[in-house]
């Protein structure tokens, strides 16, 4: 990746996430994240309900499964077997005039549903200051009758309608599969994928140290933008620093010290190049990468024109190069 | 009654879960979570006596956060096992922990509610059951000595579509055992809701330890999708619709009603993958997937993935729920090995010496 891309990513990508999670100028009315049993998507709505707390904003959080309010949650309201002409009603009287963020646990429980039209549900609960952030469970599946079998699967329907989707992925499972990755090797699956009896969570699922985020979020034109980030915990990080400072904390995955692309990460975190026990430095630094990427292959030469100067080698000489007679005449 | 009994490894895990804690136990076959059971069940029963014996400050400080609360009340256990009857946990409580259910029964510590026996019986026949209650919804305060059956009106016949309305006899009832005499899902509930009420009064305020052993059974058995959408208050759930939702939904509301809830299912390949397409699968392995997404602490009984071994009974995998707490992701595993008299040992992978003779 050159570094230019990135750092023009870092720059616009970073502002974008930052734009979701503090909820500014309506950015995203209809937030999905899908999570699962290897990371769930709590820490990560925990932020938002957080980040919602410090621009004042009323949070209503619907529970279908969460026993307790969270912490930060203004008004928890219990759906479990609520009708939903009542819970719409008890959203709208809850939402106040000012800015709201509206909640839900999971979907996954009215989505099976095949009485309720999810798409004009959801969408009747949408307002301009209320935008609404939402949670699905990839791994449970949904025994769907026989008669809503040629009706999407409610999944993509929720894909269809969201302006931003994040999926959460475990920082240890990403790591261990861009390391496989690198060594050509299948990249391990974990959790109720490995299919090993008994198994119902990976190791390392849910890891303490934070989130790993990818997002796609729709502009208004219709262009997706696709990007991983990596959110870490407050708890286990020293970005509560940060934090104080009002800066953001989530950064791209590519900028995460244990995932960049450097030589000290690269092959098997960089005990190939220290076990391979040499004389020589087969490193490069960073200038001698320029020039190398500076040299004019001859063929591109020979292109030129009336077939250039034929398969020279065209090298202009550093100071620091040792010109020897015998050997360098051309 | 000694409380070494639990395994130092699994100790932290097994006792006394903090309020609104839920615990996943999810078995396979060849590994069972009876042991695990009743871990949660002694550790919470014979809890209490030790502390007063030992002193609360001494002894009781160290483990619970909320140390506060547990001046307030006794710990009591409702167990609800749709697997197993009470001959079983009296004997495995014994055997492990020489813990007497029976004598804890009387003191409003341990109710049993039997969903197995007569789940599907139909209701004339509990009544020629000589030590069974002929009511369906009992409330499990049992004396001993009043062992003549006195039918407190006609009996009720168990599709009462609404039998928490009905008003429960109060006083004393003959078993110790209540039973299950129907699938049906509110039936069910108001069993164990009255269970509930009837273990903390409020005169006598217990932290109640719901142990919900193997309500999957209730899927196979077709019971959620016969879940009757009766209920006008509620909202009707067709019966095409998933029949794991009002499950889910009960265990939901039931643990608003209690102190922590330990919830056992089955975990086997094709339950737990859903991927056969058959509605009982898809419905186990939404229902545990649900589970485990809520659960703050899951622990997942499994064989040894290289075979059999004499001297290691199985794996136990404790992964907790996102990061609530610090340690809240970390997910380690744990060998253990129970043995012919039912002490169950737990040690690290490795760690030699748990078992003694180990070969």
């Amino acid at each position: 990746m050159a570094p230019a891309q990135l750092e023009q990513r870092r720059s616009h990508n970073l502002l974008l996430i930052s734009k979701l999670l503090n909820q500014r100028d309506a950015s995203s009315p209809f937030t999905l994240v899908i999570d699962s049993l290897e990371q769930s998507a709590k820490p990560f709505v925990k932020e938002y309900v957080r980040r919602a707390k410090l621009s004042k904003t009323k949070v209503l959080f619907v529970s279908y499964e969460t026993l307790k309010a969270p912490e930060g949650v203004d008004i928890f309201i219990q759906a479990t077997r609520k009708p939903f002409p009542t819970l719409q009603k008890e959203i709208a009287t809850a939402a106040s005039e000012g800015k709201n963020l509206l909640v839900f646990d999971t979907l996954n429980w009215i989505a099976g549903d095949s009485s309720l039209n999810l798409s004009s549900f959801l969408s009747s609960l949408i307002s301009p200051n209320t935008p609404l952030l939402a949670v699905y469970h990839q791994d449970i599946p949904l025994s769907r009758p026989l008669e809503s079998s040629h009706s999407p699967h409610p999944l993509t329907l929720l894909k269809y309608l969201s302006t931003a989707i994040f999926s959460t992925h475990s920082l240890h499972h990403v790591l261990a599969q861009k390391s496989a990755r690198g060594r050509s090797l299948a990249e391990p699956v974990f959790g109720l994928a490995e299919e090993v009896e008994g198994i119902v969570q990976g190791m390392g699922s849910n890891d303490p140290r934070g989130v790993v985020l990818e997002m796609e979020y729709r502009r208004k034109s219709g262009r997706g933008v696709h990007e991983w980030y990596f959110l870490p915990s407050l708890v286990h990080s020293n970005a509560t620093s940060q934090v104080s400072k009002g800066k953001e904390i989530a950064i791209l995955l590519d900028d995460h010290p244990l995932y960049r692309q450097s030589p000290a990460n690269e092959g098997w975190n960089g005990i190939d190049e220290v076990g391979m026990d040499s004389t020589f430095n087969l490193g490069l630094t960073e200038k001698q990468r320029r020039d190398r990427e500076g040299v004019v292959l001859p063929y591109f030469d020979a292109q030129k024109g009336e077939g250039g100067e034929g398969g020279r080698i065209l090298y202009d000489m550093g100071e620091e190069d040792d010109f020897d007679e015998e050997e360098d005449e051309i | 009654m000694s409380t070494s009994r639990i395994p130092p490894i699994l100790e932290q895990y097994t006792r006394a879960p903090s309020a609104g804690e839920l615990v996943l136990l999810t078995n396979v076959l060849g590994a069972g979570t009876n042991w695990l059971i009743s871990q949660f069940l002694c550790g919470a029963l014979a809890e209490d006596p030790r502390r007063r014996a030992g002193g609360a400050a001494a002894l009781g400080g160290g483990h619970e956060t909320d140390a506060g609360e547990e001046e307030k009340g006794e710990t009591a256990v409702l167990l609800v096992s749709w697997m197993r009857d009470l001959e079983f946990w009296t004997a495995e409580g014994r055997k492990a922990w020489g813990l007497d259910l029976a004598r804890l029964t009387p003191r409003k510590r341990f109710t049993f509610i039997d969903g197995l026996t007569e789940l599907f019986v139909s209701p004339a026949t509990p009544s020629q059951h000589p030590n069974s209650n002929p009511n369906p919804h009992p409330s499990p305060l049992p004396i001993r000595s009043t062992r003549t059956i006195t039918p407190r009106g006609p009996p009720p016949s168990t599709s009462s579509p609404n039998p928490i309305a009905r008003n429960p006899p109060t006083p004393p009832t003959t078993s110790a055992t209540t039973k299950l005499t129907s699938p049906s899902l509110q039936h069910i509930e108001s069993t164990i809701l009255h269970a509930i009420s009837a273990l903390s009064t409020t005169a006598s305020p217990k932290r109640i330890l719901l142990i919900l052993d193997h309500p999957d059974l209730l899927l196979a058995t077709g019971a959620s999708s016969a879940a009757p959408s009766s209920q006008s208050t509620q909202h009707s759930i067709s019966d095409t619709s998933t029949a794991v939702e009002p499950l889910r939904a009960m265990i939901h509301t039931l643990r608003q009603h209690v102190h922590a809830t330990v919830v056992s299912l089955a975990a086997d390949a094709p339950l737990a993958n859903g991927g056969g397409g058959m509605p009982l699968e898809t419905n186990h392995a939404a229902l545990l997937a649900g589970m485990a997404h809520v659960a703050d602490l899951v622990l997942s009984v499994r064989l040894l993935d290289t075979g059999f071994a004499r001297d290691v009974s199985g794996v136990v995998r404790v992964s907790g729920a996102a990061g609530e707490g610090e340690e809240g992701g970390a997910v380690r595993e744990v060998l253990y090995y129970v043995g012919k008299d039912g002490v169950v040992k737990a040690f690290e992978r490795g760690g030699a010496g748990g078992v003694g003779e180990g070969s």
